[in-house]
């Protein structure tokens, strides 16, 4: 029964085969895809001669190399949500401690090559935020417990021995994390305008001394104080008062303050201190790095720094001089981190360490070359010459030529420039710190750069960028908005710049209220700028640019919006004079949203069916509005139950619902064409699940033509199948291409580092009553998915705390761009059904050239030669 | 006093064995319900020489990161603070491949290890506790390139169909016409036969022995014969 | 030598002279007259030729109906499967009386003769037969593009009618 359907099983079967085998070459590595990795934003530094050693609030601890921005080694550790490095100490090794309120981890690490030396734990019963400090190679302990007491216990560092059990030390002097600091090897706190220190390491009396501040500073009124860790070449802290900081010193009887005052970020560097300070005088050094003696403050050198200007305000961080060189390690606002070396005031590097907490990612297309402009340009500039028209194109057909020839700008590396196959393209990124970044996909490197103060994401975790205008209409410039909250006020802000450029004409604006939800309009108005529809707290609706109003209204019938309030989803309709109202309302019952997930705007879908085994169509039910939900609730008897639903966005009709018992988070969600994917954890089998489901409409479509969501005859009927994975996802996404005939590829970021594709072919649940098998275009159902290694997309380089995986499509086909980011970013290419429409990489061009070459000389000379036969012939 | 100096002990002997030290941290952390997971892992022999550091790029991770752990540069492993469940133990290392192993620790601080395995759940294949992580072989990440080999080219059945009667009908029917050929094919045969002959004859006169003079001038007397009759 | 020839000749040779007044005396044999070729001969020669041609012309015209029985056996043996040698034989099949039915004209033309329109239409009748039977064995072979599902990949997606925006609220 062979027949044209099985002609497509055979591609097909050909297809899933490639594609099941779909790995990389190894001469393919590093050939488009690039690995950036960060730390996050610094906490603890130090300097170990050649090397930095720091912490970072990703919970990670690393070693920095001080000649470039590379990092030598680093060991991510536990969630930073839950734990965060206390306290970092180098000394022959690197001692670090990370956890949380009251669990402790003490590592020791080899500073050379990062591998762990010793660990071992600290589990207290009470939770206080803790002071560390070592002394030789004892770890002090102290958790102090305001207004009551404190507990210091000493540890041996290494091994975790008690040397000195927890003594409890009742001062109802001790206070916070503000009001005290370390000043090795005392523990030195500012409570009630009095200066309390008792020494934790060795002193044997549980005695403190104290001295009032107003006898150091010299103040009648103390006003609101609070101290900062010193490290000078004898015990200090920092006592800051109102910005204005002292050093003031202690020892066994007095506490003493030197006679000059500093800002509060000061740091003491081999005999003297070193502080930034606003530089007004040059406009292109904002900083300058002011030096004063330790004792006496008379100042030192002063040296304007040649700051790079996209950064935030810096910090110091650490410093270390060596003959007369000194380096200083500053961090910024916007997390950025950058070595400076004196004298000379030079920025060694800069790590853009905002980049590991991304919180919007956007891909955009390069404008065409200015040379295929001017071609575009040719009708707009001589509409009605004939003549100049032609020799408009000849030239710049001429200079393409030209340029083709001698620059070699086959793939468009020259600039900024839309190549062929639409592969080079930039990628615009929302940092969680309000920092925007226009990044090369072809390098990995950053074009652009744009930090807006005082923004910070909605919820925490979400800005939008909504694309707006694309660079496809080439003299406008593609237009893209960002919008974000006030960090200060809660209320929206929006940013509208070029997104190939960085560019803003208008700047930050705010928003006088707070935005609800905000959507962008699929239709465009005559500058080829699609509106936003934004709404605001109070449901009113705000339209941006104002000439979309225009849009809106047109298009009032048609746009409907829904939004997720907890689990009470409602159903909104925009009115011609730009009110909202509600028109339907699903209540999920009490419950936790966990994963929300819509089809993508851009996805298309090309093929409407699926094709049966006696060559009928059984059409596919693809509803773009389709919203697809999951909640988990607690059960008293099934521990937590976790339902997933289909929802019609526009009709608040519940198409699918289904729930799983004894089911636990992370859920993942992807809904793509007419199918959707989710993940959870199943507690009874205590393994990672993965459901597909998938909708069809049946043996006939309704409406050929025509997709509307109120136009439901009857519910689409759906299939399920579901797989156990054995790792665990971590992010899920599906592959999208141009013109979506290419095979979907889902894309699953595992705990592991790893990015995994999986063909949906996989996936698709299977027809109970149709057999499958290698005859027919399916592949037999397997509970376990295989994850082979040659499945991964990322090879060897591992990727930390995967947060999301985001696609967009390329002008070819076959191909779309990934880019996986989380403490790493790492961008790559996917072809889910190889390169179709590409020849070979390894296509042989000198080899077929020579085949044809020598084939066509020989037909020549066969021909001479038979010719000279016949002719010798003939004369016989 | 007692207690504390009996606490000392226990470490220092922790110091001096390990298996030890897990038995009284244990022992320890059991007051909080917390367990320590423990462990070796075993390289690759080949790959302590390719690369040196490998104990810093490996990573355990408990349940798919719940807990986390490191290896120290003996290989050995350790994962602090993990309360009494059933747990799944990876090593991960971006070179080498190993085999998860399912840890359970009970309420009472047992602690018995399994092979994971996902369809039957209940299977129980036990291993070693402490973990013993072998390497189970070097991760292949990538696709092996077809190389263009001429002894490929030749081979393939089309070729082979395409270039054999090729061969069969251009060069048989030359080497049948060329008169070189010919002759020397002619030559051939003719050794041949020319040989056997001589042979025998040789043979002949050999067993003819001391009246071989007469016999030759007998056979030179019919080879004229011969001749005139020609 | 020339002595062995002799012999030969002597062993083999006929003795003419001994019979000859024999031949003289005998009546012609039945259904012979010395005159009646020579007329006869020149009719015989015309009707010969046309009956020649319209005998040729005939058997150009049921060439492809003798065919029928051999491409059936073709068919048979080519199977059903999809590969080089079923699909280059079922090509033939197709191709061959197509080229046959466009060179209509040019076999006709050597067999001029006005009454061929019969020939000329049992001619076509056989190749369309022979058409009929490779489309058959397309059909079967699942080549002809006859079920909705060879052209799903035609059909358009349908147009949206409604356009959906919101998510989870920003609040």
């Amino acid at each position: 029964m062979a027949n044209f359907r099985s002609i497509i099983a055979t591609i097909s079967i050909t297809i899933i085969s490639i594609s099941l085998s779909n790995a990389l070459y190894e001469d393919q590595v590093g050939k488009f895809d690039w690995k950036r990795s960060f730390i996050g934003k610094v906490k603890h530094a130090r300097f170990d001669n050649k090397r930095l050693i720091v912490t970072s609030h990703e919970n990670v601890v690393a070693s920095l190399s001080l000649k470039n921005d590379q990092i030598l080694w680093r060991q991510v550790m536990e969630n930073p949500q839950e734990q965060q490095p206390l306290h970092l100490h180098v000394d022959k090794d690197v001692i670090t401690v990370s956890g949380n309120r009251n669990n402790h981890y003490v590592r020791g690490w080899d500073s050379p090559t990062g591998s762990l030396l010793w660990e071992w734990v600290i589990a207290t019963e009470k939770s206080a935020d803790s002071f560390w400090l070592v002394k030789d190679d004892t770890l002090v302990h102290i958790a102090p417990f305001p207004g009551s007491h404190m507990e210091v216990t000493h540890y041996n560092a290494k091994t975790g021995e008690v040397r000195w059990k927890t003594r409890k030390i009742p001062e109802t002097w001790v206070g916070g994390t503000n009001k005290c600091a370390i000043a090795n090897p005392y523990f030195v706190c500012v409570s009630n305008g009095q200066l309390f220190w008792f020494n934790v390491v060795n002193s044997d009396a549980n005695t403190h001394r104290s001295q009032s501040v107003q006898t150091l500073i010299g103040e009648s009124d103390p006003g609101n104080l609070h101290l900062l860790e010193f490290e000078g070449p004898k015990p200090a802290v920092l006592l800051v008062r109102n910005n204005n900081a002292k050093v003031v010193e202690v020892d066994e009887e007095t506490a003493k303050a030197l006679p000059y005052s500093l800002i509060s970020n000061a740091i003491y560097v081999e005999n003297a201190i070193y502080q930034l300070e606003a530089n007004l005088e040059n406009p292109d050094k904002l900083i300058k790095v002011k030096s004063l003696n330790l004792l006496t403050g008379q100042e030192g050198l002063s040296v304007e720094v040649d700051y790079p200007l996209g950064l935030g305000g810096p910090y110091i961080v650490a410093g270390q001089c060596r003959g007369g060189v000194c380096d200083l390690l500053l961090s910024s606002t916007d997390n950025a981190l950058t070595l400076v070396r004196l004298p000379e005031g030079k920025v060694i590097w800069t790590r853009e360490e905002a980049l590991s907490n991304i919180v919007s990612v956007e891909f955009f297309e390069l404008p065409v070359s200015e040379l295929d402009a001017s071609i575009e340009k040719e009708f707009a500039i001589a509409s009605n010459d004939v003549v100049s028209m032609f020799s408009h194109r000849i030239s710049t057909q001429t200079r393409q030529l030209y340029n083709l020839v001698l620059s070699g700008q086959l793939l468009g590396n020259s600039g900024l420039v839309r190549d062929e196959f639409g592969l080079h393209r930039i990628i615009v990124v929302a940092t969680n710190v309000g920092k925007l970044f226009g990044i090369d996909t072809l390098t990995g490197s950053i074009v652009w750069t744009y930090r807006l103060p005082n923004v910070k994401p909605f919820k925490d975790s979400a800005m939008m960028l909504l694309v707006q205008r694309t660079a496809r209409y080439a003299p406008l410039p593609a237009q893209c908005v960002l919008l974000a909250e006030d960090a200060n006020t809660g209320a929206g802000v929006s940013f509208t710049f070029d997104p190939i450029s960085g560019m803003s004409q208008r700047g930050i604006e705010r928003l006088g209220y707070k935005i609800k939800q905000a959507f962008l309009l699929p239709h465009e108005d005559d500058d080829h700028v699609k509106p936003i529809v934004v709404v605001a707290s109070d449901n009113a609706v705000h339209v941006y640019p104002d000439e979309g109003r225009s849009v809106v209204q047109k298009h009032s019938d048609t746009t409907f919006l829904y939004m997720l309030d907890g689990t009470i989803m409602r159903g909104y309709k925009i009115k011609a004079n730009f009110a909202l109202t509600q028109v339907w309302e699903v209540n999920l019952g009490p419950s936790e949203l966990v994963a929300v997930s819509t089809r993508p705007i851009n996805e298309r879908v090309h093929s409407q069916g699926r094709v049966l085994p006696d060559r009928s169509v059984y059409y596919k039910y693809v509803n773009p509005n389709l919203v697809a939900l999951a909640t988990l609730h607690d059960d008293p008897i099934h521990k937590h139950v976790l339902s997933v639903y289909l929802i019609d966005g526009v009709t608040g009709l519940v198409l699918y619902s289904a729930s799983h018992k004894k089911a636990k988070g992370p859920v993942h969600l992807v809904h793509s064409e007419n199918w959707l994917v989710y993940s959870f954890f199943n507690e009874r089998f205590r393994r990672n699940e993965i459901v597909a489901a998938e909708l069809y409409e049946g043996h006939i479509q309704s409406n050929s033509t025509a997709f509307s969501s109120f136009g439901v005859s009857q519910l689409p009927h759906i299939q399920t199948q579901s797989y156990i994975t054995p790792a665990n996802p971590v992010s899920m996404t599906v592959t999208l291409t141009e013109r979506g005939i290419t095979n979907k590829f889902l894309l699953v970021g595992m705990s592991s580092g790893s990015v995994v594709e999986i063909p949906w072919m996989l996936l698709q649940p299977r027809f109970a009553d149709i057999a499958c098998g290698p005859e027919e275009s399916c592949i037999p159902y397997m509970p376990e998915i295989p994850l082979p290694a040659e499945a991964i997309i990322n090879y060897n380089q591992t990727l930390s705390r995967i947060r999301r995986i985001e696609v967009a499509p390329a002008k070819l086909e076959s191909t779309s761009h990934v880019l996986v980011h989380g403490l790493d970013l790492f961008y790559t290419r996917v072809a889910p059904s190889k390169t179709f429409d590409l020849l070979k990489e390894d296509f042989d061009h000198k080899l077929i050239v020579l085949v044809l070459s020598g084939l066509i000389i020989a037909s020549y000379v066969t021909k001479y030669l038979a010719s000279k036969k016949t002719l010798r012939q003939a004369w016989k | 006093m007692e207690y504390f100096s009996l606490r000392h002990l226990f470490l220092l002997l922790a110091i001096h064995n390990n298996c030890v030290f897990s038995q009284a941290s244990s022992e320890d952390e059991s007051e909080t319900g917390r367990y320590v997971i423990e462990g070796r892992i075993f390289p690759l022999s080949d790959y302590q020489t390719s690369q040196a550091n490998w104990q810093a790029n490996t990573r355990i991770l408990v349940n798919g990161g719940e807990y986390i752990g490191f290896v120290k540069k003996d290989g050995s492993l350790i994962v602090h603070n993990v309360p009494s469940g059933s747990y799944i133990v990876e090593v991960l290392n971006p070179e080498y491949t190993f085999e998860p192993v399912r840890v359970e620790i009970n309420s009472k601080g047992k602690y018995r290890a399994r092979k994971v395995n996902h369809i039957q759940t209940s299977l129980v294949i036990q291993v070693p506790y402490p973990l013993r992580m072998k390497a189970l072989a070097k991760t292949r990440y990538f696709q092996v390139r077809e190389q263009w080999r001429i002894t490929d080219f030749i081979f393939n059945p089309m070729v082979l169909m395409m270039v054999l009667p090729l061969l069969l009908v251009m060069l048989l029917p030359k080497l049948m016409n060329d008169p070189e050929t010919k002759k020397e094919m002619e030559q051939i045969q003719s050794l041949t036969k020319f040989e056997l002959p001589e042979m025998s004859d040789m043979v002949s006169n050999f067993l003819a022995g001391g009246s071989s003079q007469s016999a030759n001038a007998q056979q030179n007397k019919k080879n004229q014969k011969a001749k005139k009759r020609q | 030598m020339s002595s062995k020839h002799q012999n030969k000749r002597l062993k083999w040779s006929l003795d003419a002279v001994r019979n000859r007044s024999l031949t003289e005396g005998l009546a012609p044999p039945p259904a012979y007259s010395l005159s009646g070729p020579a007329v006869s001969s020149e009719v015989s020669k015309k009707t010969d030729v046309s009956r020649l041609i319209t005998k040729k012309s005939w058997d150009l015209a049921l060439a492809p109906l003798k065919q029928v029985p051999m491409n059936l056996f073709i068919m048979y043996m080519a199977g059903n499967s999809i590969s080089i040698f079923p699909i280059m034989m079922v090509g033939m099949l197709l191709m061959r009386p197509i080229q046959a039915i466009w060179a209509t004209k040019s076999t006709f033309k050597m067999v001029e003769n006005t009454s061929a329109v019969g020939q000329i239409f049992v001619y076509l009748l056989g190749n369309f037969i022979n058409i009929g039977l490779a489309l058959y064995k397309c059909q079967s072979m699942g080549l002809l593009p006859t079920h909705s599902s060879d052209w799903l990949a035609f059909v358009e997606p349908p147009v949206r009618l409604e356009y959906l925006g919101g998510g989870v609220t920003l609040l």
